[in-house]
């Protein structure tokens, strides 16, 4: 009996060592790490199947300002958030960058507004839709032509927003303010008709705890979004939120990081958590220490994470492109990658279908100019795109396909 | 150790040179007399003036029309196209002056804040070219009004 029993206990210790290994093995294959600190080399033209340069029209209407803060594309479009010193506007440019119109609505009225804070495309009515960033929704033709505004009933904050489906947004929400949405609702499904929240995701998740309002990448596929503790989480279904990528950007941060989220939990109240972050941010990202994301997309080969850093020497901040090849595992810097004998500097994504929408702010020196006009890389028009590209013109927008 | 002292002295000269006390004033001047620029209204904007701060001036600007002929908006941002862009996308109903100045010019000049307005005389002596200087709040707009009462007359008839 006694036999019988020692049986059955290794037996059942075996089943569960088993399937104790099979469960951490799941689990190690289905989150993938993300190496911020490659120095992986590659050709563009190992890398991408299709190249192509957009020259955005530069005249006084279709001015750029400080940055882009979103690109769609859509019906042979595109459609740039434009963020500027004073406010936000829509440009519109075809696929060659010729300039076609802009939304700039300041003010109360029908289709005014004084803050647009975000837009999308609503693939169903064909539609822009503006936002607020509060409470309303204001939908515009294609031309740029005002249609109609939606109140929505509920209180909440989104600060990104993504066209889901026929009925559905799906849009990160400040989640530290008491609204209509319980304080730490960081994902909500919106319907697309009122606005109103359709759903909300846990307050007591992982991904809510730690994403405040970060930018959702969205594909045909699934919707991604990223938060503080270095993680990458498939946000599809808001009541099944999973890591699907870790970023390793070395020790000293994942440390860093750990203390900062045991010291955020000290504390109660908002600001003072707010405060913390921001004092971290501030004491490590200007001194190099701390990777800090600030949009994710993907198209079917590439996760690119748009970074940005501090350059020591002249105190500005540039953008670069972490591109994570997703069947190969392989993770690529976009200033180790060799565009015909030039680099792509202070460039970042912000908007993603089968392509990449990368935008380029800077120029390039005139001995990049002559690496350019012999790059096959590029077809002969784009490199004169390429090389006539100046301080005072629109940034350039490289499709990567 | 005299000989100490003199070269702590000349390095405490020679840092103390490389900060400049010049008001922004009297910066945003002297590039107006460089313009010939009339006597005006100026609204001074830079790169890290709020958003909403800008909005709000720009409103109260179009609100009150009849400024507009008298009025130069000056800009230190760090690209043209970023000061332009800013004020390009205001429909003031009248074409609107604006002046540039390259941030970086900028340096180590004493800047109070980086929104504000005053009016410029225009003079030979551009040192001592501005007055009224005021400082805009974005939560007491009904002072930015009573301000351009005040500077009204100062600068009509240009």
């Amino acid at each position: 009996m006694k036999r019988q029993m020692k049986k059955t206990l290794i037996l059942l210790l075996l089943v569960t060592g088993l399937y104790s290994c099979k469960h951490e093995k799941t689990l190690h294959n289905a989150v993938e790490t993300i190496q911020a600190k490659t120095e992986l080399k590659a050709d563009a033209a190992d890398l991408f199947e299709q190249i192509k340069v957009v020259a955005l029209e530069t005249n006084d209407s279709s001015l750029v300002g400080l940055f882009i803060s979103r690109i769609e594309v859509w019906d042979d479009r595109i459609f740039i958030l434009n963020e500027l010193q004073s406010h936000n506007n829509i440009l519109c440019f075809d696929l060659s960058g010729r300039f076609l119109f802009k939304i700039e609505r300041t003010g109360q009225g029908p289709g005014e507004d004084v803050d647009l804070y975000d837009f999308l495309i609503d693939k169903n009515l064909n539609h822009l839709v503006l936002l607020n960033g509060i409470d309303r929704a204001m939908h515009f033709d294609m031309q740029g032509n005002f249609l109609y505004n939606i109140y929505s009933k509920d209180q909440y904050f989104p600060r990104y927003t993504v066209y889901l489906n026929d009925s559905t947004y799906l849009a990160s929400n400040e989640g530290g303010v008491e609204t209509g949405v319980p304080k730490g609702t960081s994902l909500i499904y919106l319907d697309a008709r009122t606005m109103n929240v359709r759903e909300k995701s846990s307050d007591m998740d992982e991904y809510s705890y730690n994403a405040g309002h970060n930018r959702l990448s969205v594909s045909e596929n699934r919707a991604l979004g990223f938060s503080y503790n270095d993680s990458i989480y498939d946000v599809s279904d808001i009541n099944n939120i999973h890591v699907e990528y870790i970023i390793d950007n070395g020790s000293w941060q994942a440390k860093a990081k750990k203390k900062l989220r045991h010291d955020i939990d000290q504390l109660t109240g908002y600001p003072e958590q707010i405060q913390l972050l921001t004092d971290f941010f501030n004491e490590h990202y200007f001194s190099g220490k701390l990777m800090h994301i600030k949009a994710i997309h993907e198209n079917d080969k590439y996760l690119a994470l748009s970074c940005s850093k501090p350059v020591k020497k002249t105190r500005d901040i540039i953008d670069y492109v972490l591109f994570h090849d997703k069947q190969n595992s392989r993770t690529y810097n976009s200033e180790n990658i060799d565009f015909g004998g030039v680099k792509l500097f202070n460039c970042s994504i912000r908007g993603a279908d089968e392509s990449l929408y990368c935008i380029l702010y800077s120029t390039f020196s005139d001995e990049d100019k002559a690496k350019i006009g012999n790059s096959p890389v590029f077809t002969e028009a784009d490199r004169k795109k390429l090389v006539e590209f100046q301080e005072e013109d629109n940034p350039l927008i490289i499709v990567l396909k | 150790m005299k000989r100490q002292n003199i070269l702590l002295t000349l390095l405490i000269l020679l840092t103390g040179s490389c900060v400049s006390d010049m008001p922004i004033e009297i910066k945003i001047c002297e590039t107006l007399h460089k313009d010939n620029a009339e006597t005006s209204l100026v609204l001074f904007i830079s790169e890290g003036s709020c958003a909403e701060c800008i909005n709000v001036e720009f409103q109260n600007l179009a609100a009150n029309g009849e400024l507009i002929d008298s009025l130069i908006v000056v800009g230190a941002f760090s690209k043209r196209r970023y000061f332009d862009a800013c004020v390009n996308s205001i429909a003031f109903n009248k074409p609107l002056k604006k002046i540039f100045i390259d941030r970086s010019e900028l340096e180590g000049v004493k800047l109070k804040a980086s929104l504000f307005y005053f009016v410029y005389r225009k003079s030979s002596d551009y040192s001592n070219a501005f007055s009224d200087v005021f400082y805009p709040d974005v939560c007491m707009q009904d002072l930015t009004v009573k301000y351009y009462l005040s500077v009204r007359d100062k600068i009509s008839g240009n």
